[in-house]
């Protein structure tokens, strides 16, 4: 009995704990902020309400600007919103997977510029120095080829709202904008293999000084899950999925690209003082070894219990998988090999070329479109594949209408479509049934006979004493008749507001 | 295809685009009246001669649409309102088979995909019978119709710089429309039964500008008073004239209505659970407020409503007729879409 009351006890802390972890949520914050990411993480309560100013305070926003806010899944914009670093209180909440690009009024040079980048369900954040400002250096630089004509739909978010636009490859990005790869057919197949090229390409050291930092990115959120070391991490955020063997291996063979660490922190809501959230925090490049790691004090004995049980278990499934996974899956194997990038590229475009040009609109790379200042990246590593071989640029046919109509139902809001008035073509005769009442209200009425003045038989005693009507009166009467019919349509229309 | 039909107390106005790639906005605009002349031979004939568009009626010739106001000059009884105060007439089938007309001139012919066609109903009294009226009409030309507020599509048509929140007022020649939107979804609206046919109506009224027919009947004549009230001249705020200033002090007394009715909207719990304290824009739009002073007659009845502080700004849009129309091209462009994609909409 002893045993089982020992066994019950542990069984249901770790069961409350996790149903407790079970809801996970994802914002990201960019723009003007010191610390702009994508904060991951689970709620220590179930439906906790996530704030806006706590998040941007955490992110590390300096001074006062305009959050736009792109809810998660139509990317509509769900309006902007004043914040103020000096804020106390502001009640705006956040759905799960809100997007929140936060401009100061005035921007700070010290701050990074950046762009967000969502391919599928992932969000990268790429400073606008390490692509020049021009998403066709990256996509080129990774081995997509984009061509001068191609359009990439973007949100623009200044000035308080969010725009729709479409951007030519090779067009400035500004600082904020939110950049929608799907659409350039960089997803395929489920969002794998096109991602998975994109991601390969940029690891190649050839192109690595293109885009360093956003090496780190990737080489951290690959596979759709921003897992950064699975050791550190899953010691402090126990709702951080399990680091994938293509990861792992990675990270212990790209040695080059250090995997940053990731700390867990607790957001108090001012509202709930005694209750916690944990939001994982990405810990800034330099500092290797975060020590402001917070853990939430609302259950240390539970959460003990349930790292413990946890990390035992995840140690069990990662070896497991990791077998299976190396022994079936050698073309992934291949994405993780970094000295092998190129010729596997090549070979798997050359092999899934033909079965994608049956269905995806295909533009070869005209290097007379590309702009001057990229001439120098023609013989990069990502431009020697065959030029039999066919390369994917639009992958849905669809894609390409639906950004066109934004951008129509975008000149139509602005009112830039030109407006052509043209004259009706009424039917010359026709025969109507009935006659016309013709213009009823605008009749006046003609005046109505003058009535005859009352006759007395008084005249006797009214002689003499008849009384006469002051010249004052009179004229205070003409006043007022006077009066009375300016103020007629008033009362008309007061009239009117009573009834 | 996606059009949009303004139903408007002065004119009736369509637009829609053949195609979505750069083509224009195709716009038709007719006068929402007609003028009744005998029906004799001479008459038929002089129409007939100059091309006229007209409708023989019983003992009458009546002449709609723009013909209308040109060929006034053969009869002496003014034209009669195909809407008669607002709304469309039970009693005068001519005019129920006018609007018929009308519509079947300004709609294009629908395409093989689906047809939609937004419009607004005008008036405020018998407003769910005329829409059903102008529901049947637009079916009938193989359209789907969907009836939607002025005043919210004329946020979606100039609201796009303060992120369609705010104030919108359209004025009309019947009545006048205030809603307040936030994020291009109206939180709160209302119809006042003032528009600028009753300041037309009382001007003529009070200065006598009559016309008198064959019997010597007499008729407002409120095409010289349009005329007169349409010149650049006229200002709101520096009135020349008894007749000027009457013309302000009608412009005060319906300006005074709306500004009445925003801070009824302002205050409701509704709207400021939506906007909270935030200082709105005010975009006017509609034929009467193409008038010099417009902007600063009505921030001076929001200040005397005690409203000037959630007041950013009162502006007056460069195409006041044909605002509403754009405006519910973008309404239909947008239901298109969320039908569409129904689980964006959502």
């Amino acid at each position: 009995m002893e045993r089982l009351t020992s066994l019950l006890i542990p069984a249901l802390l770790i069961c409350s704990v996790c149903k407790a972890h079970g809801q996970t949520f994802r914002f990201t914050i960019a723009g003007d902020v010191t610390n702009a990411d994508t904060w991951e993480g689970s709620y220590a309560i179930p439906d906790e309400p996530v704030y806006l100013l706590d998040l941007l305070k955490k992110a590390g926003v300096q001074g006062e600007g305009q959050a736009v806010i792109l809810s998660d899944e139509s990317l509509q914009s769900a309006g902007s919103r004043c914040i103020s670093a000096q804020m106390s209180a502001n009640r705006e909440q956040l759905k799960n997977g809100d997007i929140v690009i936060f401009h100061l009024i005035s921007h700070d040079s010290r701050l990074t510029e950046h762009i967000v980048i969502i391919v599928g369900s992932q969000r990268h954040i790429v400073p606008l120095a390490e692509i020049d400002s021009r998403l066709g250096n990256l996509l080129t630089a990774a081995g997509v080829p984009v061509s001068a004509n191609h359009t990439i739909p973007i949100i623009r978010t200044e000035n308080g709202r969010a725009e729709d636009r479409s951007v030519k490859p090779w067009e400035v990005l500004r600082h904020g904008d939110v950049v929608l790869l799907d659409h350039l057919g960089i997803l395929d197949n489920g969002g794998r293999v096109r991602v998975n090229q994109l991601f390969r390409s940029v690891l190649d050291p050839e192109t690595r000084s293109v885009s360093k930092h956003f090496i780190q990115t990737v080489a951290e959120e690959r596979d759709c899950q921003p897992v950064a070391s699975a050791k550190k991490a899953s010691e402090f955020n126990l709702n951080l999925s399990a680091l994938s063997s293509r990861d792992s291996s990675l990270a212990t063979e790209t040695s080059g690209i250090p995997i940053l660490p990731a700390a867990a922190e607790s957001i108090i809501s001012p509202d709930h003082p005694g209750q916690s959230q944990h939001v994982r925090t990405p810990v800034p490049h330099s500092d290797p070894n975060p020590d402001h790691v917070k853990i939430s004090a609302a259950a240390p004995v539970w959460n003990g219990i349930f790292i413990f049980g946890l990390l035992g278990s995840v140690a069990l499934i990662l070896t497991g998988w990791l077998k299976t996974h190396r022994e079936s899956s050698p073309v992934e194997t291949q994405t993780t090999d970094s000295q092998f990038d190129l010729q596997s590229l090549q070979e798997i475009s050359a092999t899934q070329a033909p079965d994608m040009s049956a269905s995806i609109t295909h533009d070869t790379v005209d290097s007379a479109s590309r702009p001057p200042e990229l001439t120098t990246q023609e013989g990069s590593p990502s431009d020697q594949s065959p030029p039999s071989a066919p390369v994917t640029d639009k992958a849905d046919p669809d894609d390409k209408p639906s950004s066109k109509v934004v951008n129509d139902l975008e000149d139509l809001i602005r009112n830039r479509i030109p407006i052509d008035i043209q004259q009706a073509d009424l039917p010359l005769r026709v025969t109507l049934f009935g006659r016309p009442l013709g213009p009823r209200r605008l009749r006046i009425d003609a005046p109505h006979t003058r009535i005859d003045t009352p006759k007395f038989a008084t005249v006797s005693r009214t002689e003499g004493t008849s009384p006469q009507k002051s010249s004052s009166t009179s004229s205070l009467d003409q006043e007022r008749r006077d009066g009375m019919s300016l103020d007629r349509a008033l009362n008309s229309l007061n009239e009117q507001g009573l009834s | 295809m996606i059009a949009a039909i303004d139903f408007g107390c002065f004119a009736i106005r369509s637009a829609f685009r053949q195609d979505t790639d750069g083509a224009p906005i195709t716009v038709y605009s007719e006068r929402s009246e007609y003028i009744v002349l005998p029906n004799t031979e001479r008459y038929r004939q002089l129409l007939d001669t100059h091309t006229v568009p007209h409708a023989e009626c019983e003992d009458t010739v009546a002449v709609y649409g723009n013909q209308a106001s040109q060929m006034r000059w053969l009869s002496r009884i003014p034209s009669a309102e195909i809407f008669n105060s607002g709304f469309v007439p039970s009693d005068d089938p001519p005019a129920r088979q006018m609007l018929d007309l009308i519509c079947a001139a300004i709609l294009p012919p629908p395409d093989a995909a689906s047809n939609l066609c937004v419009f607004t109903v005008p008036g405020t009294e018998s407003r769910a019978k005329s829409q059903k009226f102008l529901s049947r009409l637009i079916r009938m030309r193989g359209y789907e119709p969907l009836a939607v507020s002025a005043a919210e599509v004329a946020m979606l048509a100039e609201g796009s710089d303060s992120s369609f929140s705010g104030i919108s007022v359209v004025i009309g020649a019947e009545t006048s429309e205030v809603s307040i939107s936030r994020l291009g979804v109206s939180s709160s609206s209302v119809i006042i039964p003032v528009g600028a046919a009753w300041i037309d109506i009382e001007l003529a009224r009070q200065f006598n500008i009559h016309v008198f027919d064959e019997t010597g009947n007499a008729w407002l004549d409120l095409e010289m008073v349009r005329e007169w009230k349409h010149s650049t001249e006229r200002n709101l705020r520096n009135s020349v004239g008894e007749r000027e200033r009457f013309l302000s002090r009608m412009y005060r007394a319906m300006l005074d209505r709306i500004a009445q009715a925003a801070h009824q909207l302002l205050s409701q719990p509704n709207v400021q659970s939506d906007l909270g304290t935030e200082r709105l824009n005010v975009i006017c739009c509609g034929g009467p407020t193409h008038i010099a002073g417009f902007a600063s007659a009505l921030t001076e009845r929001f200040v005397d409503q005690d409203i000037a502080e959630r007041i950013q700004s009162v502006r007056t849009v460069d195409q006041p007729e044909l605002t509403v129309v754009r405006g519910l091209l973008i309404s239909g462009e947008l239901e298109a879409r969320c039908r569409r994609h129904p689980g964006a909409a959502a």
